[in-house]
């Protein structure tokens, strides 16, 4: 647990170096983490790739799946979270974002789900779906992906 | 169908008339049937185009209303869509019959369901601001509301856009009028030429056929066969002139009929007058012959009377013979001119050259020779030739010129001219004198037999000397005259050879 902790700091300490720029550890040291359908093979991911899954630039997994985002509630914590660290834009822009697509007929935003839970149920149930949920939920073997 | 040339072209030129007037008709009522199908087919497919990027601007009006609804999170813009939303069903209801009444339905609909589901969405999304209760459903919903949008897009490209077929439907409709015009002007043309060319093949068959009956009927006429008439009772001018040729076939006929009476008439009196010519020639040179022993007897015996018994009678006794044998002679002589005559007309006559102005010469140089002791001014003119027998010419000469001699005998300054004189554009020979001259009230007894202007006491002759010269010359088929005054000359014109034939 120490070193964990130490190694957080270094870490926090080498980004804060780098620049602002967000980085998978610090997402998981937020609490956030990504997670795939069980059967999937997937272990780490660039922020580039889920960034573009979650705003359906990109839909196909490596091995020529579907990609099937699902997005947490608009007000809650994670997601907002994920979209600033993420996506690399604010919870509105995505959705002014979405609503241009939505409107001109041009693409659906992921479904929005309410809860960790929910996210947690979607995701083991639909092959190549992939979610977002806080660090404290029970996984039910939901696999989670690093995010560089 | 007894119609004139004039009746005839006058008809051509009328139809012909009437024809084209009918194929302008034809032509400018199929055109206009052709433009009335283009006219109707820009009617309704050009508003329909026009319609087209205002249905689509309005449409995405509305759709915009929504998104900006959604992405500023302002429930007032939604009142903008429904202004849209009204205006764009407004203009629906404007295109009039720009599209089909059943088309305008579809597209209302379509642009209700719309947004109806835009509307709902919108505010789902408006009202989802916690912690999200869409969920998949609310995608279902995006998901529905672009289809329907998507429907209403393909609505509007189809209303008012051309379907293949229409276009087809449209191009055949105007291609057909115009097949159908061009096909009309086909027939009336081809009923004009058609009927130009039976008629002028009718009028050409009327001429060629007459004028060839014509130019047979001509040549038979030509040929002198008049009985058979040109057979072209046709109503036109060329049947007039047929008509007109048979009448004068009919006069010529009956003009030939009395031409060959008459010949054979004259032919006849010819004969006959040849067979009394001939007669009484044989008459007079028989009673000549026969007159002569008798004169001769008289004569005879008068003259031995005076011979031997001269001394037995007195100066009267004598007297009174020398008239009787004076008589006998005086009747010899007639009778002697008169067998002459005769003997003229039978002649046979002999054409050549003849030099008058020599033969002038020698008879001038026989009466010289016969009355040496005259003076007589003559004149002969050289070089006056003719054609004609020499022996008869001479006779002529010796008797014009014996008669200038002896009437010239009591001029003071006897004068004879043998020359050439123009009269009525015609050259005559001429033989002129100064003699005693003659009335030209008896001109026309000069030549006749016997007929004498003189006595015997005053200038001697028998009177046949110019009947003989006129017979002559009439045998020559020449012409003679005779100018003179009482006193002052006469001058004697003829020619010899001019009415030869």
């Amino acid at each position: 647990m120490r070193i964990s902790l130490v190694l957080v700091v270094v870490v926090v300490a080498v980004a804060a170096v780098v620049g602002a720029r967000p980085s998978p550890s610090r997402a998981d040291e937020s609490g956030l983490r990504v997670i795939v359908h069980p059967e999937s093979r997937v272990i780490s991911l660039d922020r580039k790739f889920v960034s573009d899954a979650f705003l359906k630039k990109r839909t196909r997994w490596s091995d020529d799946s579907v990609i099937r985002p699902v997005d947490q509630g608009p007000r809650s914590a994670v997601r907002r979270r994920f979209s600033v660290e993420v996506v690399g834009r604010p919870v509105e822009a995505v959705r002014r974002y979405w609503s241009q697509l939505v409107f001109s007929g041009r693409g659906l935003p992921p479904p929005e789900l309410a809860s960790d839970l929910a996210i947690v149920a979607y995701v083991t149930s639909h092959p190549g779906a992939i979610g977002y949920v806080s660090e404290a939920v029970d996984l039910r073997g939901a696999r989670v992906v690093q995010v560089r | 169908m007894r119609l004139t040339f004039r009746a005839k072209l006058i008809a051509l030129v009328a139809v012909e008339a009437l024809a084209v007037i009918a194929m302008l008709l034809a032509s400018s009522l199929s055109e206009r049937q052709v433009d009335r199908e283009l006219h109707s087919m820009r009617q309704r497919l050009l508003p329909r185009i026009a319609l087209k990027p205002q249905l689509e601007a309005s449409f995405e009006r509305v759709s915009r209303s929504f998104q900006d609804a959604a992405s500023a999170r302002e429930p007032d813009r939604l009142d903008d869509a429904r202004r849209h939303q009204q205006a764009l069903l407004d203009q629906l209801a404007a295109a009039g019959d720009a599209i089909s009444a059943p088309a305008r339905a579809e597209l209302r609909t379509a642009f209700h369901d719309y947004y109806v589901a835009a509307n709902a969405v919108s505010r789902q999304l408006l009202a989802d601001d916690g912690t999200g209760e869409g969920g998949e459903a609310m995608v279902g919903d995006m998901e529905a509301m672009q289809a329907l949008q998507t429907r209403a897009r393909a609505l509007i490209d189809r209303f008012t856009g051309f379907d293949q077929r229409e276009l087809v439907e449209a191009f055949t409709v105007v291609a057909d009028a115009q097949r159908t015009a061009s096909r009309i002007r086909l027939a009336v043309s081809a009923v004009c030429l058609v009927s130009a060319l039976l008629l002028s093949i009718w009028i050409a068959r009327g001429v060629v056929r007459n004028l060839s009956a014509l130019v047979a009927g001509f040549a038979r006429f030509g040929a002198g066969d008049f009985a058979t008439p040109i057979a072209a009772a046709t109503g036109d001018e060329i049947g007039e002139l047929a008509r007109h040729a048979n009448h004068m076939a009919a006069s010529l006929q009956a003009l030939d009929d009395e031409t060959r009476a008459l010949l054979l008439k004259t032919q006849r009196q010819a004969a006959e007058l040849a067979a009394a010519n001939k007669e009484l020639d044989a008459f007079a040179y028989s009673v000549s012959h026969d007159l002569k022993a008798p004169l001769r007897a008289i004569d005879g015996f008068s003259d031995i009377v005076v011979q031997d018994y001269g001394d037995k009678l007195d100066d009267k006794g004598r007297e009174h013979l020398g008239r009787v044998r004076a008589a006998s002679q005086r009747m010899g002589h007639l009778i002697e001119d008169l067998l002459r005559l005769s003997r003229l007309s039978r002649a046979e006559l002999r054409r050549e050259a003849v030099d008058l102005s020599e033969l002038a010469r020698t008879v001038v140089a026989d009466l010289r020779k016969r009355d040496p002791d005259r003076s007589v001014d003559l004149e002969i003119a050289s070089g006056l030739t003719t054609s004609g027998d020499a022996r008869l010419l001479r006779i002529v000469l010796e008797n014009l010129f014996g008669n200038a001699w002896k009437f010239t005998r009591n001029a003071a300054a006897p004068r004879i001219r043998f020359g050439t004189a123009q009269r009525d554009g015609r050259v005559f020979f001429c033989v002129a004198d100064n003699g005693a001259g003659f009335d030209m009230a008896y001109a026309g007894k000069l030549f006749a037999p016997f007929q004498r202007l003189h006595t015997a006491q005053e200038f001697e002759g028998t009177g046949i000397g110019l009947a003989t010269v006129q017979r002559i010359i009439a045998r020559h088929g020449g012409r003679i005259a005779a100018e003179g005054e009482l006193g002052k000359g006469a001058t004697i014109l003829f020619t010899v050879e001019e009415l030869a034939t």
